[in-house]
């Protein structure tokens, strides 16, 4: 079968920063897949390239059997949807207007207003606020808008950038829970996440990236139970981490 | 007697501030956008205004269809300069200052231009409507400026519709936030500036026509473009409702300092206020002061 997304040997540049070096990897249709790693391994670069906000400065993204075109619009046009991390909805707009500029590129107005039920139906919250500005919402209900909002494109598949990040534990667990439920409707996912436990537990597969390299990937239950996935992303318990607060207890206050 | 006096003040004040409010809805508008102060948005003004000149002095073509041929020449100035000297900049994800620096020397760059090409004398618009006036009663107007403060009013409500009511205005104010994010929803971002820069070059341009008609044409006339500055910055930057309230306001106390006090004293006082607006209420009068959200 060919893959939905294919990545080839890309590779990323900020100025003399080599931030992503030569990432190849697919994505089914229908999948959940993870990419986890530490702050600073290039998976929100990874990301944003795919999405049209990054320019690669080598290498090759397939979607759907034909190239993706480098800009954002047209990466939306194409029927991917970013999540961006830090949510970045609309905070002068409304709820309802945000959801509306997810709808950009539609114009089928009957299927846009079932689209916002549909939103609606998945996080109540908002329809509760739909008139309210969205800088008004709660971080969690923004996470919940900015799903929503690149929901409104009917995306075939959605990219979604720390969607755990600054939620409280609770909240995480609703958000994945309407994510899979997102992806049963016919959604594919793809997510990156340093909540690796989490990601994890949602994703079928995932890639581990390191320093903008990929150097791990594999079934999820297999990364659960990998000893390396375990020190370094899962917090498991070891001398490896006593050491490391301990070192951080040493330090001299700034 | 005081009451006509304070009154014809008043009219005084609100036919430069509505020409103010053209330039400052606009300036605001790219700074809302950009998030940089255009200095070479005089430039735009300048070149609606020897457009406007030159049509109407070397054609024979109606008054009205003049204007609009003029506003369109000084839109697709401001596009041109958007395309060819901030595009690179904004594609490079460049630092704010640079944008600040090419839009400097936009304007020294046109302004001798001009004086290089056309040359640096005064020239005077024929007189087409200013000769006439309309007496109210207590006050009196020139044709002129009626029909420059109407039609500056209904450009803005016009824009006030477009960016509150239409889809892309919506996607306007959503660019106006984050304009990246604006990108992801799939908005062209590249045609959404150039689309603002349209907007703002029509505005100056129609306020560089109606400022050559009522003083004359000269190639530093774009430096007015300083007191609609201050003007966005008192009604609140960024907000368009601020720019025109902003813009009325400093017209009608200019107007009033001047006849009152001294003429002299009007200048100082503009920028005074501008002083005293950033010490007291940096927001201005509406400005929608954004915190930044983590």
């Amino acid at each position: 079968m060919n893959p939905m997304l294919r990545v080839d040997d890309l590779h990323v540049h900020y100025g003399i920063i080599h931030a992503l070096k030569g990432v190849s990897l697919e994505v089914q249709e229908g999948e959940i897949v993870a990419i986890i790693g530490a702050n600073g391994a290039g998976k929100s670069t990874f990301l944003n390239t795919v999405a049209g906000l990054v320019r690669p400065s080598a290498g090759t993204v397939m979607f759907l059997g034909k190239r993706l075109a480098p800009r954002a619009h047209e990466v939306v046009k194409a029927g991917i949807a970013l999540v961006p991390e830090g949510r970045r909805v609309f905070g002068n707009l409304t709820v309802h207007q945000n959801l509306m500029m997810g709808a950009y590129l539609r114009s089928d107005t009957a299927g846009i207003k079932h689209d916002e039920e549909r939103v609606y139906k998945l996080f109540p919250r908002l329809q509760e606020r739909h008139r309210q500005p969205a800088s008004t919402l709660s971080g969690g209900e923004q996470q919940m808008l900015a799903i929503g909002r690149a929901l409104m494109s009917r995306p075939s598949m959605l990219l979604l950038d720390e969607p755990s990040l600054g939620l409280a534990p609770i909240l995480v667990k609703d958000i994945f829970a309407t994510l899979r439920e997102i992806n049963a409707e016919g959604t594919t996912i793809f997510l990156v996440e340093q909540n690796a436990r989490q990601a994890l537990a949602l994703a079928s597969r995932a890639y581990v990236f390191q320093t903008g390299s990929i150097v791990l990937a594999g079934p999820s239950g297999e990364l659960l139970r990998n000893k390396q996935i375990q020190e370094a992303y899962l917090g498991a318990r070891g001398a490896d981490r006593k050491r490391r607060r301990q070192s951080k207890v040493s330090q001299p206050p700034a | 007697m005081i009451l006509s006096r304070v009154l014809q003040q008043l009219v005084n004040g609100l036919s430069i501030g509505s020409i103010y409010a053209l330039i400052a809805v606009g300036y605001s508008l790219i700074y809302s956008i950009l998030r940089f102060s255009n200095f070479a948005h005089g430039s735009f003004l300048v070149v609606g205004a020897y457009a406007g000149f030159f049509i109407v002095t070397a054609m024979s073509i109606p008054f009205i269809p003049a204007v609009l041929l003029a506003i369109l020449t000084a839109g697709l100035a401001a596009v041109t300069t958007e395309r060819v000297a901030y595009r690179p900049i904004r594609e490079r994800n460049s630092p704010t200052l640079y944008f600040i620096i090419a839009s400097m020397g936009i304007a020294i760059f046109c302004e001798h231009t001009i004086v290089a090409t056309i040359g640096p004398k005064f020239r005077t618009y024929p007189r087409v409507l200013a000769a006439t006036g309309v007496d109210l009663g207590l006050v009196s107007m020139s044709k002129m400026d009626v029909m420059a403060a109407f039609m500056a009013f209904l450009f803005l409500i016009v824009l006030q519709y477009f960016i509150t009511r239409t889809k892309q205005g919506c996607a306007i104010q959503a660019a106006s936030y984050d304009l990246q994010a604006a990108g992801l929803m799939g908005v062209n971002v590249n045609r959404l500036v150039g689309t603002v820069f349209l907007i703002a070059g029509i505005l100056a341009g129609l306020s560089g026509v109606f400022l050559g008609m009522k003083y004359t044409v000269y190639p530093q006339l774009g430096y007015l473009t300083i007191k609609a500055f201050v003007a966005a910055i008192f009604g609140g930057l960024g907000s368009l409702p601020g720019a025109i309230a902003g813009s009325l306001l400093l017209g009608v106390m200019e107007a009033f300092i001047a006849a009152f006090l001294s003429s002299q004293l009007r200048d100082l006082f503009v920028f005074s206020l501008l002083i005293a607006v950033l010490l007291v209420k940096p927001g201005g009068l509406m400005g929608k002061y954004v915190e930044e959200k983590v």
